[in-house]
């Protein structure tokens, strides 16, 4: 039945359904994914427009075997998203290319939902999810061309949009049942039989930290997550973000480990589902009430997860690791949600170190960095190591500059910060204090995550943005614990009472990327623009991306009284009624609408015979009225029989209804009778 | 063991067939007469749902899970347009031409759409024809089937198929009406020598031989017409189609008579009779019809034999009961 080739006009539909899936990966692939996509579909219509044969077997064979070289080469093993994606998007192409039977077309189309399933992995925003369904939308056009049928052969330039608005028709009714679906439908653990995409272009803190590394961070105005508190929002002085812990120094880089993360994590986390052989948990002690929030991540391809310190909770696959941190099992690449208890009043590892952690916090490389070694040994040869931290607030505070942009230090950086340069960013301050600790013998750390955030002025959440990254200290002292230093705020307190932003738009350092809706924010309207852009996609994150069955089950609860297979049921059977409901409703105001339109068009044609009357003269046939009107008329006799006759089949055989054509004769007929009236006369006058 | 249960099977459906849409003049699709079941296309779009919601699930990426719920939404909401594309539908079969039985019935059917919607891709198959109709709102379209026919009578036209695809490929809906066709057909002519007596059959017409026909004129072609009788001359001046028509020459009346032919079964007869009366019409006789009960005096031409012919086709019934 459908042996045939497609026709043009249903070629001309897969090629945009093949684009629109493929577009809005393309800026996730390499530039040679589209260019094989496009060029195939291009190269498909010069074939058809030069009247010559698809490639033939070999050929495609050579084409695919390209396609699989090329991956090869871009990823090495193609097992992952990214390689697959190109596949899938090279094939989609190719089978293009080669279209020859009606069922390749079916198969294009199914290939077509599949891949717009894959710009859903890469990107969740609102946004693109916007553009998936604008995709889709053309996919079903393409499917719905294809039953339009192979004689549909329109010439080129007869394109019609009617697949596209059909298309938005079974949208429009699928999206009710869509919705209750994914409201109701159980959710299955992950199963973990794909990687996860690889990292993107993308802005974010990273396991080591040089001299410049956030800076360059600050220059992003992108969210890295949003925190929701239970209760009120604490000051932004508290507001520290731990992520990561970085104990290694080489005289200029911080890093958190030597090694893979993965293998990192390995055998040093406390999982919360299971029960570890050895717990240090118990090293932390927490006073007071927790302050209770919910996390939102954007995707950061890493493991960390940022919260206040002395931290925990329930979700699974999040880790406690030894320096009191979360991990995530796997990089973060979907936008992830999890409720956080934090403590302000705790006490870490207060009873006393392991011989492990406190070489791996007191070692430096000797003589990296002399005139460092040099200060501190003066400065142990006048007083008690406990002084040393008054001291290096002073100096900070007395010789020292915060800037964004400071001097490069390419050397011996704390030396050339602390003795030439004297101006830095977060991270300069961090690395020489933690290096000024440790040569005084006080175990320390430097700590990577962010700082502050905005408060949404509407919606009362946190933003936490890139530019809020940071750097401080940690250090030990015996019952006390890990206390957390912030050399930055002893430079510019501004800095941490009143924000990143307030503090730099004083200092006339600001963001520097125009194309940021950030950097606009001293625009009211555009900066109101932002932040209902926020709002939009916190809603979603937190309605959308972080349903997971927890909430479902509470919803259900809410919406049906208790969730029962009857209820749920019942649901899904609503949801299925109510756009038939509407669908119904819409097909009898049409059947409406066309009756009322007869009523006028009788009405008119009635009225011209009995002077303005319309139907109200109910003794009057049809025929009466075409023999008053022919002997007006006579040279039109022959136009008001043929219309008679049609209102008559009209009338006696389908009981009402008026094609457009009909209407026009009538009203045409109406206009030269009677020139004096206007031809929409007699208009509702009966019913 | 396994064919005589599917052939109950087939028995069984055919019967609950029978009894849930019986022969009727005109029938009009809904939710008794249409039936709906996934193509080929469709299981195979369910597969790909699947794996869409594999890979939302693999992920634990809500979105992707709502677009496998999307796919799931498309494809029930299918299942009404699907169906609401056929349904409302009417069905008739036109007037068309009697043929003699052995012949291919030309079956014409009409599909009336009285709705507002324009009802696309509209499938009617009979044996291995198909065409697909696009039936505009308040209106009709139609399609000619061939089917082929063994008895004479009032043709029994077969169940054939009505389905639609539309708008998605993704179910198919489909109706096997059976309708009562006012369609005729003749007994199969096959000459046969009449058992009576030349007496007793009558001289004039055993002396009659091939006369020579009497042009009388032209008349505008009728589908039917035999090819030999049309005037190719006059069509190839653009004149149109037309039929030549003859006088006979032949004075005295030929009776064509059920009892000439005893001893032979009724079909046989009737088909003998048949060639006859085309042999007389042809020769240009006056000719009659006598079937026991029911006579037909003695003319010629086009709707004469119809008439004959129509007579043979009901025997025993009468066409003037």
């Amino acid at each position: 039945m459908h042996s045939e080739q497609p026709s043009r006009q249903q070629q001309l539909w897969l090629a945009l359904a093949v684009w629109a899936v493929c577009l809005p990966l393309w800026r996730f692939l390499p530039l040679w994914a589209a260019i094989v996509t496009s060029g195939a579909i291009v190269a498909r219509f010069w074939l058809l427009h030069r009247g010559r044969a698809a490639p033939g077997q070999g050929l495609m064979a050579v084409f695919a075997a390209l396609l699989a070289g090329g991956v090869i080469l871009q990823f090495g093993v193609p097992v992952g998203v990214d390689p697959l994606t190109t596949l899938l998007t090279g094939a989609a192409g190719l089978k293009f290319l080669e279209l020859k039977r009606f069922r390749d077309a079916q198969l294009l189309v199914l290939l077509c939902y599949f891949t717009a399933g894959m710009q859903l992995v890469f990107d969740q925003n609102i946004g693109s999810f916007a553009l998936t369904m604008l995709s889709l939308m053309f996919v079903i056009a393409a499917q719905n061309m294809l039953e339009r049928g192979s004689d549909f052969q329109y010439a080129w330039r007869q394109f019609s949009w009617r697949p596209l608005r059909r298309a938005f028709v079974v949208t429009l009714i699928s999206v009710p049942l869509a919705l209750v679906l994914f409201l109701v439908a159980p959710r299955l653990p992950s199963i973990t039989l794909l990687p996860v995409p690889s990292e993107q272009s993308r802005t974010g803190i990273s396991d080591s930290m040089d001299p410049g590394s956030i800076s360059s961070l600050s220059l992003s105005g992108d969210v890295a997550f949003r925190v929701n508190f239970e209760g009120a929002t604490p000051p932004a002085s508290e507001l520290y973000w731990r992520g990561l812990v970085m104990s290694r120094f080489d005289g200029r880089t911080w890093s958190a480990s030597s090694g893979r993360m993965d293998a990192q994590l390995r055998g040093s986390v406390i999982w919360s589902e299971e029960t570890p052989p050895i717990d240090w948990r118990h090293e932390i002690q927490r006073f007071g009430d927790p302050i209770r929030y919910r996390i939102y991540m954007e995707p950061s391809f890493r493991h960390w997860l940022f919260a206040l310190p002395a931290a925990q909770t329930n979700r699974p696959n999040v880790g406690i690791t030894r320096n009191n941190l979360m991990v995530y099992r796997t990089p973060i690449a979907q936008p992830l949600s999890l409720d956080v208890e934090t403590w302000a009043s705790y006490r870490h590892q207060a009873a006393g170190l392991t011989q492990d952690l406190l070489r791996e916090n007191l070692s430096y490389p000797e003589g990296t960095n002399p005139q460092t070694e040099a200060l501190v040994a003066s400065w142990l040869a006048e007083g008690p190591p406990e002084e040393v931290l008054t001291r290096m607030v002073s100096l900070f505070n007395r010789e020292f500059s915060y800037t964004l942009s400071p001097p490069t230090y390419p050397g011996a950086a704390v030396d050339q910060f602390l003795f030439e340069g004297r101006a830095g960013f977060c991270e300069h301050f961090a690395s020489a204090a933690a290096l000024i600790l440790r040569i005084a013998g006080i175990p320390a750390r430097v700590v990577a995550g962010y700082q502050g955030g905005e408060v949404h002025p509407a919606q009362g959440y946190l933003m936490v943005h890139q530019y809020n990254a940071h750097a401080w200290v940690e250090f030990w002292l015996p019952g006390q614990g890990w206390t957390k230093f912030d050399p930055t705020a002893a430079v510019a307190p501004e800095r941490i009472e009143r924000g990143f932003q307030e503090y730099f738009r004083t200092s006339g350092e600001m963001l520097t990327n125009p194309l940021m809706l950030a950097y606009w924010r001293d625009v009211a309207v555009l900066n109101w623009f932002r932040l209902q852009m926020d709002a939009m996609n916190y809603r979603w994150l937190n309605w959308v991306l972080s349903y997971d069955s927890e909430r479902q089950f509470a919803f259900l609860q809410g919406l049906l009284g208790q969730v029962s297979p009857v209820r749920v049921a019942l649901l899904l059977v609503a949801a299925m009624l109510v756009p038939l409901g509407f669908y119904a409703a819409f097909n009898w105001w049409r059947r409406w609408r066309s009756q009322s339109k007869w009523q006028r068009i009788l009405g008119l044609w009635v009225g011209m015979a009995t002077d303005g009357d319309g139907g109200k003269q109910r003794g009057i046939t049809l025929r009466q009225v075409g023999q008053i009107l022919a002997a007006r008329r006579p040279d039109l006799k022959e136009p008001i029989e043929q219309v008679t006759a049609d209102l008559e089949v009209r009338l006696y055989r389908d009981g009402g209804g008026v094609s457009r054509e009909l209407a026009a004769s009538v009203r045409s007929l109406a206009r030269a009778i009677s020139p004096g009236r206007r031809p929409r006369a007699g208009h509702r006058q009966t019913h | 063991m396994a064919a005589p249960l599917a052939a109950k099977l087939a028995s069984l459906l055919d019967r609950w067939q029978a009894e849930r849409q019986p022969r009727t003049p005109r029938e009009k699709f809904n939710q008794r007469n249409l039936y709906i079941l996934p193509t080929r296309f469709g299981w195979q779009f369910l597969l790909a749902v699947f794996l869409v919601w594999l890979l939302g699930t693999n992920y634990e990426n809500n979105l992707v899970l709502l677009l496998s719920f999307f796919l799931v939404a498309v494809f029930v909401s299918g299942m009404f347009s699907t169906h609401a594309n056929l349904s409302g539908l009417s069905l008739e079969i036109g007037e068309s031409d009697p043929v003699f039985a052995g012949d291919d019935i030309q079956v014409l059917v009409r599909v009336r759409n009285s709705s507002s919607q324009w009802r696309r891709q509209v499938m009617v198959e009979y044996a291995d024809q198909h065409r697909a109709l696009d039936v505009p709102p308040q209106g009709a379209a139609s399609v000619t089937l061939l089917v082929s026919t063994s008895d004479r009578g009032w043709f029994q036209l077969p169940r054939f198929t009505v389905s639609g695809r539309y708008p998605l490929g993704l179910l198919r809906v489909w109706s096997q009406p059976l309708l009562d066709a006012r369609l005729m057909v003749w007994p199969q002519p096959v000459a046969a020598e009449p058992t009576a007596s030349a007496q007793e059959i009558g001289v004039g017409e055993m002396a009659a031989g091939r006369g020579i026909d009497d042009f009388a004129g032209l008349e505008a072609w009728r589908p039917g017409v035999p090819v030999q009788r049309i005037a190719w001359k006059q069509f190839s001046a653009g004149r149109g189609m037309l039929e030549k028509t003859f006088q006979a020459l032949a004075s005295s009346p030929v009776w064509i008579k059920f009892q000439h032919y005893r001893g032979m079964d009724t079909e046989r007869i009737l088909s003998a009779m048949c060639a006859r009366a085309l042999d007389m019409e042809r020769s240009g006789f006056n000719y009659g019809l006598d079937l026991g009960e029911y006579r037909l005096p003695p003319s010629s031409g086009e709707r004469h034999l119809r008439q004959l012919l129509t007579a043979l086709a009901i025997y025993p019934e009468r066409p003037d009961a």
